[in-house]
């Protein structure tokens, strides 16, 4: 085994997994709650793994007509951002086995990879991401099991409270980047933006409001890079 | 429930598109150039839009307790050098005791 693919998996546990695998067994006790069996809350997690999308699909698809349309266009709207952070992961782990890095593309090994990367020696960034992603991803599936057994036992007020971790956590990630003097004008123009998501007409998907701020922070922050 | 499985599948499909394109797009691009550089500032300010938005659109916790955890979670992170776990369990109950005080 590669030392950075050990190294990678090492470093996701600690903070990152626990933000994470709070959500993973919200979302499993959510999935239960809705009907759906175990398998299609594994799936979920395992192939759309990015839980804006994981919630736009558990909340839409259901029996009603066109539901099945609406519940796509919904999660790929949710995790649109996927496509510009798969863009801007992609030459740091170019090389044979960029492919295998293509499923993972979610938040968290993301966030952890465009800190992490940088700084590391060419050879070794395939492989760190893919021990970091692999093992978040492994807990994904590990904890989505885990709150879907834990549904009905564990109490709304605590399942609520779960998904405030991630919410908490990137927060803390963000201001631990800025901090820093990492991308702070991308991070600041979105944050700001954001707001603007509120004046979307009533109806529209709340996913178009973070892909607008995003668009819109984004390349301000970007156009402003050099000043 | 088995309805939602086709939706799940066309899902699946289209996240590892999404994810494939962006590889795929940016594949011969050196890291410092503009697009991988634009791309990347898009993707920062997604997560922190989508962090202020879960603060700010109504959810499961009361405006002012979802605040307060930010604050005392941000407050106690800084407080005890960046460290996350402590920044995010004060936050946490922080919500927690906010919301049990406005009932």
């Amino acid at each position: 085994m590669h030392p950075a693919f050990r190294q990678g998996a090492r470093e996701s546990l600690g903070a990152h997994t626990l933000a994470m695998a709070a959500t993973f067994i919200a979302f499993g006790a959510a999935v239960h709650a809705a009907g759906f069996g175990l398998g299609w809350g594994l799936a979920s997690s395992a192939g759309v793994y990015g839980m804006a999308g994981q919630m736009v699909l558990l909340g839409t698809s259901g029996a009603q007509p066109g539901a099945a349309t609406a519940a796509v266009a919904g999660a790929v709207m949710a995790n649109a951002r996927f496509l510009p952070m798969a863009a801007a992961l992609a030459p740091l782990v170019r090389g044979p086995l960029a492919p295998l890095c293509v499923p993972f593309v979610a938040i968290t090994p993301w966030a952890a990879a465009m800190r992490r990367l940088p700084a590391t020696p060419a050879p070794d960034r395939a492989p760190w991401f893919l021990g970091f992603a692999l093992s978040a991803w492994t807990t994904g599936l590990l904890t989505t099991a885990l709150g879907y057994a834990l549904a009905g036992h564990l109490s709304p007020a605590v399942l609520r409270l779960l998904l405030m971790v991630n919410v908490l956590y990137f927060g803390l990630m963000i201001a631990a980047g800025m901090s820093r003097g990492g991308p702070w004008r991308a991070s600041l123009g979105g944050a700001l933006a954001a707001p603007l998501a509120f004046l979307l007409p009533a109806g529209v998907p709340p996913a178009w409001g973070i892909l607008g701020a995003a668009l819109i922070g984004g390349t301000a922050a970007f156009l402003l890079r050099h000043r | 429930m088995s309805e939602g499985w086709f939706p799940l599948l066309a899902a699946i499909a289209a996240m590892t598109l999404l994810r494939g394109l962006g590889m795929a797009l940016a594949w011969r691009l050196p890291p410092g150039h503009p697009a991988i550089a634009w791309a990347a500032a898009v993707s920062e300010a997604a997560l922190s839009a989508w962090v202020v938005l879960a603060l700010l659109s109504p959810g499961p916790w009361p405006l002012a307790a979802r605040l307060a955890g930010a604050a005392i979670a941000l407050a106690t992170f800084m407080a005890t050098g960046r460290r996350l776990l402590p920044g995010l369990a004060t936050g946490l109950l922080a919500i927690w005791v906010v919301d049990a005080l406005l009932r």
